[in-house]
């Protein structure tokens, strides 16, 4: 069902007579350069937004800032944080819209999803359960064992949500070469993908079947002045990061 | 411009070593170019906390209570572990595309914007933040230089055909550090600004880009509002933070700009490093 809806978002909401390749999402992911630019802005923000979380929570290991008091640091930080937070997040969101079928089907996608519901929760552990304490433990150099263990486990988080991030650029594990019944193909849903782009195909040779069988010639489309038909001209080029590892 | 243009008779030999043995087996392994660009992008996050911590210290903003000598101090290690990190994989990531970074015009922004980079933050920030924000004569030169050369990168950026839209993000961080440590009349007249020039664009996208379809003039009108837009903020920043008081005397007006400066520096690199891959090889 989940698949359903996003294929309607992609295909729909801003289509000009009903062409898919022209609604707002194809659009988006065909863009000159704003799909570039939201990209890049997405991976930038990660210097403001996972930078500034990195030092509280090495400051939280005892690994820096040992002399400042926690509350210092995360008091003065955070603002920052929550400005790349909101960055990042913005810029995740309109690029999830720009091929969200592709996305909700990719492996790394979801194990960032994963990451992401975990670094989320023990923000809530931590705020609502360790931070009581906080007292005791603001200005010690080696804060307890639980500080640690949140800024660890917030650390990993962020750090898997980041290489899960990255992986997304790769074609190692997309449906279409992952073998059904694998735990892959399972964890990605990709019956469901399979089961829509196997649709398709069989719509589109019936069409052709149907055309052969009573013999019409199928009609001319006018070519423009390039001397190519419109049905011939590329389809709207997918983001960057699904056709090839990026550089940095 | 790229380096293709400053060094030609390079060609050659880089499109053999381009071939040879060692690149193709690095190339065909599936591990080996996903651990370096995921170890790359980690060691980004790595520096933005550790460049941006000391450089919003000397601007008087952040942690003010404690001391810049502290600060640059506890982020020291952090940011000579991403350097190295980067260096490492960014070298590796040049071996395994030599041809693409020969041509791209983003590599040689980001080859110069490291210089002033590297400059302010292991030198100007480092010799600030241990005298108590007193300036020496060998500290003064390195700013001059960083300034020149972060200009320098910056009209590279600006003018390349294919990665000039890479400088959206300078401006653009530029743009954020005015409005969030500006006065009320900066926020107000560039927030007003930035209104005008979104209308502008729109205008433009349903006037020009749309009817017309011409590459060439979409993109030399939109290049054309990114240097207005570059030099308005750019303007603002100057104004805010050189041409005005300081708000703490503690804070002298030329440090501050020195902790802006820094920040926009790195991202500069960060930039045009992302604009390598998708600025192509142009002029």
């Amino acid at each position: 069902m989940l698949h359903d809806l996003l294929q309607w978002l992609q295909d729909v909401p801003g289509a000009v007579d009903g062409d898919p390749s022209t609604s707002w999402s194809q659009v988006l992911a065909g863009s000159l350069h704003l799909w570039a630019l939201i990209e890049g802005t997405h991976v930038l923000s990660l210097m403001l937004f996972a930078g500034t979380i990195l030092m509280v929570d090495l400051r939280m290991l005892g690994f820096a800032f040992k002399d400042v008091p926690y509350s210092t640091l995360n008091n003065k930080i955070l603002p920052y944080t929550i400005v790349g937070f909101a960055l990042v997040m913005i810029t995740g969101l309109v690029l999830f819209f720009s091929n969200p079928v592709h996305y909700y089907h990719n492996v790394w996608f979801r194990a960032k999803v994963i990451f992401i519901i975990l670094a989320a929760a023990n923000i809530f552990w931590f705020h609502y359960r360790v931070q009581k304490s906080q007292a005791e433990w603001d200005a010690r150099p080696n804060p307890p064992t639980s500080v640690r263990l949140a800024a660890g486990i917030s650390l990993t988080s962020w750090m898997f949500v980041i290489i899960f991030g990255r992986l997304m650029a790769f074609v190692f594990f997309e449906c279409e070469n992952m073998p059904p019944g694998s735990f892959g193909y399972a964890f990605a849903d990709c019956e469901s993908e399979m089961r829509a782009v196997n649709e398709m195909l069989e719509e589109e040779s019936s069409e052709e079947l149907t055309d052969e069988s009573t013999g019409e010639e199928t009609e001319e489309v006018p070519a423009d002045e390039s001397g190519e038909t419109p049905a011939e001209e590329a389809p709207a080029s997918a983001p960057a990061d699904q056709a090839a590892p990026q550089e940095e | 411009m790229n380096i293709a243009t400053l060094l030609p008779d390079l060609e050659p030999a880089l499109k053999a070593f381009a071939a040879s043995e060692g690149v193709m087996m690095i190339k065909s392994s599936s591990w080996v170019m996903p651990a370096v660009l995921v170890t790359h992008v980690l060691a980004i996050t790595v520096l933005g906390g550790a460049m941006l911590l000391p450089g919003l210290r000397l601007m008087g903003v952040g942690m003010t209570s404690v001391s810049p000598a502290s600060i640059e101090k506890s982020v020291r290690p952090w940011l000579w572990a991403a350097l190295i990190a980067l260096a490492v994989t960014g070298i590796f990531m040049c071996i395994v595309n030599p041809m693409k970074i020969y041509r791209a015009p983003a590599f040689l922004v980001k080859v110069i914007a490291l210089i002033p980079a590297l400059l302010l933050s292991l030198g100007v920030v480092r010799s600030l933040a241990s005298r108590d924000g007193v300036m020496t004569q060998q500290t003064r030169v390195m700013t001059i230089v960083a300034l020149v050369t972060w200009l320098l990168s910056i009209l590279i950026f600006g003018t390349s055909y294919g990665a000039a839209p890479g400088s959206f993000h300078v401006v653009c961080a530029g743009w954020m550090i005015a409005m969030i440590f500006g006065s009320r009349f900066t926020r107000i007249a560039l927030g007003a600004i930035t209104a005008a020039i979104i209308v502008w664009m729109f205008v433009m996208t349903m006037l020009l880009h749309s009817p017309l379809d011409d590459y060439d003039l979409v993109m030399e009108v939109d290049r054309w509002t990114l240097r207005a837009t570059a030099v308005i903020v750019f303007g603002f920043l100057l104004w805010e933070f050189v041409g005005k008081p300081s708000p703490d005397a503690a804070t002298p007006k030329l440090n501050r700009m020195i902790g802006v400066f820094t920040i926009l520096a790195w991202i500069t690199v960060a930039a045009a490093g992302r604009w390598i891959g998708l600025g192509g090889g142009g002029l």
